[in-house]
């Protein structure tokens, strides 16, 4: 097992794979200090040359599409204590999380990639559709009409799957990793809350406990995780387009920064300003190394 | 109408119009550009890898209800604390489980957090009706079927100290608990009560606030307890409670009167059942649509008691009744207080 191969966890549109393009363009320029550094660049960097140059032309980075399990492998190197490492790390497709919990089933190599796994990184956004609202929750405080009587069949439309609100499909098949074909043993989690600019709150940590309280919940009292860790990253830096499209309202401001790389924000504990590799830091274990 | 574009994702392959694959699969469902676009059947392929062979998914844990031998399993390895919910058709018992799975999803609650659950599957399932995305006007909970089996909802909850208390609600149709009543050799068929550690009865708030439903309901409800009790199927129990449900209901309309025969309702149970350990009532409201000023009322006390830290065993030796030694009676005078 590589130390340092990540399983990278999130649905549609999480931000998994702008986190890539942006990291990749982050230690390959070297335009600003960060804490692990790029290693030697022996690879094959086609996927992530074709998803960072979407990042750079300042347009939204297309994701991953079903069919493909990208391959993500960066050599770095941890200045401090002079270590190498290969960050390895496999960008699913959103679809491949939300059938999984549809169906129950999941392909094997994701099961693969899962028991490799030495660490995770959990993505969620925090431009995200409110799926948990109940309907007293929206109707609060009005004055209650009275409930047509149901007949003895009750309602009977069938649950939606995909309904079911982000946080709990989330926890699900987290526990379900502790299951088999699974039975991973409790891993660091870092949890990546993107689009982070669009987010209200202080920090990363008040987020999560106020946007998806189950998961933050399951995350701090289950055995699942070994440690947790929560960041708030926008590594896009503002709203950008699809390609094609009419360019998205921050596109000129970020395009006329003289460094890219100080188009990502994060925050979280230990990290420094645009440094995306931070977390992977702090997943490896080398920040408490000397 | 099916398209070249999504019956092939290959533009070359002609399948559409000559039936045959461009890449010669036969058949051709085997090609893995064929029907790409389709929507993707229940126990299809998850997902194909760039591979011209498809590889079987794999099963994971379904997240589901559980059933008696999921049970057995879990508590083989973890120590669990069953909760009966015994009611009538349509008394409460599943919206109240969707209720309280609900509360953990908005946050801590009870003074106990979420520490896992593995049902999460089937209290989703329990509660979408009560979600706005679910396009309904007002809340509910679907019909728990008399052809389903007894079923059973995980919930792991961590508190202050302590290691996690692993609540497991017990849920069947209410019909089975009436027939059971009715016909007590059918008491056998409820193995969810020589589980239970605890079995709360939920008191149907909307029945007893009809004065058309009250005389019989009032008479049935305190016939299940008996049948129970009589027929031994609560010898393992360790706690017995009654839980009013659908407060709601009960503060409309003439509440006034509503609320006095509760009150005497429950005073006359307790005073039937208190030699058998019922010792006090609770009155919950788990799904407040038709008086929102009630609001969730009586969940966190019942979170609360199930998760109690149980009441140590008495250590002490057992007094003995009539004993020839003089030092055993006085001791059996101490514990039992008796001064006479």
């Amino acid at each position: 097992m590589n130390p340092n191969r990540y399983l990278v966890f999130g649905f549609q549109s999480s931000g998994k794979t702008t986190f890539a393009a942006a990291l990749w363009h982050l230690v390959d320029s070297r335009e600003v200090q960060t804490a692990l550094a790029k290693g030697k660049h022996v690879g094959d960097f086609r996927y992530l040359e074709e998803i960072a140059r979407s990042w750079c032309e300042g347009w939204q980075v297309e994701r991953t599409k079903m069919q493909q399990v990208e391959e993500i492998k960066i050599n770095l190197q941890h200045p401090g204590s002079g270590a190498e490492l290969v960050l390895e790390f496999a960008d699913l497709s959103g679809e491949t999380f939300e059938k999984a919990f549809a169906t129950r089933l999941c392909p094997p190599a994701f099961v693969d990639l899962v028991k490799d796994a030495s660490g995770l990184l959990l993505f969620v956004s925090a431009d995200r559709f409110l799926d948990d609202v109940t309907i007293l929750d929206a109707f609060a405080g009005e004055e209650a009409e009275q409930s047509v009587p149901e007949d003895d069949q009750g309602d009977k439309t069938p649950w939606d799957p995909a309904k079911t609100p982000l946080q709990v499909q989330i926890v699900d098949l987290l526990q379900a990793l502790r299951f088999a074909p699974f039975v991973k043993r409790p891993f660091k989690v870092a949890v990546i809350v993107s689009a982070w600019d669009l987010a209200e709150e202080t920090s990363a940590d008040s987020w999560l406990a106020m946007k998806m309280p189950l998961l933050e919940q399951y995350l701090r009292n289950a055995d699942a995780a070994a440690e947790v860790r929560v960041y708030g990253v926008s590594a896009q830096g503002g709203q950008l387009s699809k390609k094609g499209e009419a360019p998205g309202p921050d596109r000129d401001r970020l395009l006329a920064l003289d460094r890219p790389s100080e188009r990502i924000e994060i925050v979280g504990t230990d990290v420094r300003d645009h440094d995306l590799t931070g977390p992977l830091l702090w997943l490896s274990g080398l920040d408490k190394r000397a | 109408m099916t398209d070249q574009k999504t019956l092939c994702q290959n533009a070359e392959c002609q399948v559409a119009t000559t039936g045959k694959c461009h890449l010669g699969h036969d058949p051709v469902e085997r090609c893995p550009n064929y029907a790409r676009d389709d929507i993707v059947p229940d126990n299809a392929d998850v997902v194909a890898e760039p591979t011209t062979e498809r590889v079987a998914p794999v099963e994971i844990c379904s997240g589901d209800v559980m059933h008696l031998e999921d049970l057995a399993t879990l508590a083989r390895t973890t120590p669990v604390r069953v909760v009966a919910l015994v009611g009538d058709q349509r008394a409460g018992k599943t919206t109240l489980i969707a209720s309280i799975y609900a509360m953990y999803c908005k946050g801590p609650f009870a003074g106990m957090a979420f520490a896992g659950s593995r049902t999460l599957v089937g209290f989703a399932k329990r509660h979408h009706l009560a979600l706005l995305n679910s396009g309904r006007a007002d809340p509910t909970t679907p019909r728990t079927s008399r052809d389903e089996p007894v079923a059973f909802f995980h919930l792991a909850l961590s508190g202050a100290v302590g290691p996690p208390v692993h609540l497991v609600f017990s849920d069947r149709s209410g019909e089975a608990y009436g027939d059971a009543r009715i016909v007590t050799d059918l008491i056998q068929n409820l193995p969810e009560l020589l589980q239970a550690d605890r079995v709360c009865f939920l008191l149907d708030g909307a029945k007893l606030a009809s004065k058309d439903q009250r005389p019989a309901y009032s008479r049935q409800f305190k016939q299940m307890i008996h049948a129970l009790l009589d027929n031994g199927a609560l010898v393992n129990v360790k706690a017995v409670e009654v839980l009013s449900t659908k407060f709601d209901l009960t503060k409309r309309g003439d509440a006034e009167e509503q609320l006095r025969y509760l009150d005497a309702y429950e005073r006359t149970l307790i005073a039937e059942f208190n030699a058998r350990g019922l010792t006090e009532c609770y009155r919950v409201c788990a799904l407040p649509k038709a008086d929102q000023s009630v609001g969730f009322l009586g969940l966190d006390e019942a979170i609360k008691r199930w998760t109690a830290a149980p009441p140590r065993p008495e250590l002490g030796p057992e007094s003995i009744a009539d004993a020839p030694r003089q030092i055993d009676r006085m001791l059996a005078k101490a514990t039992t207080g008796d001064a006479a």
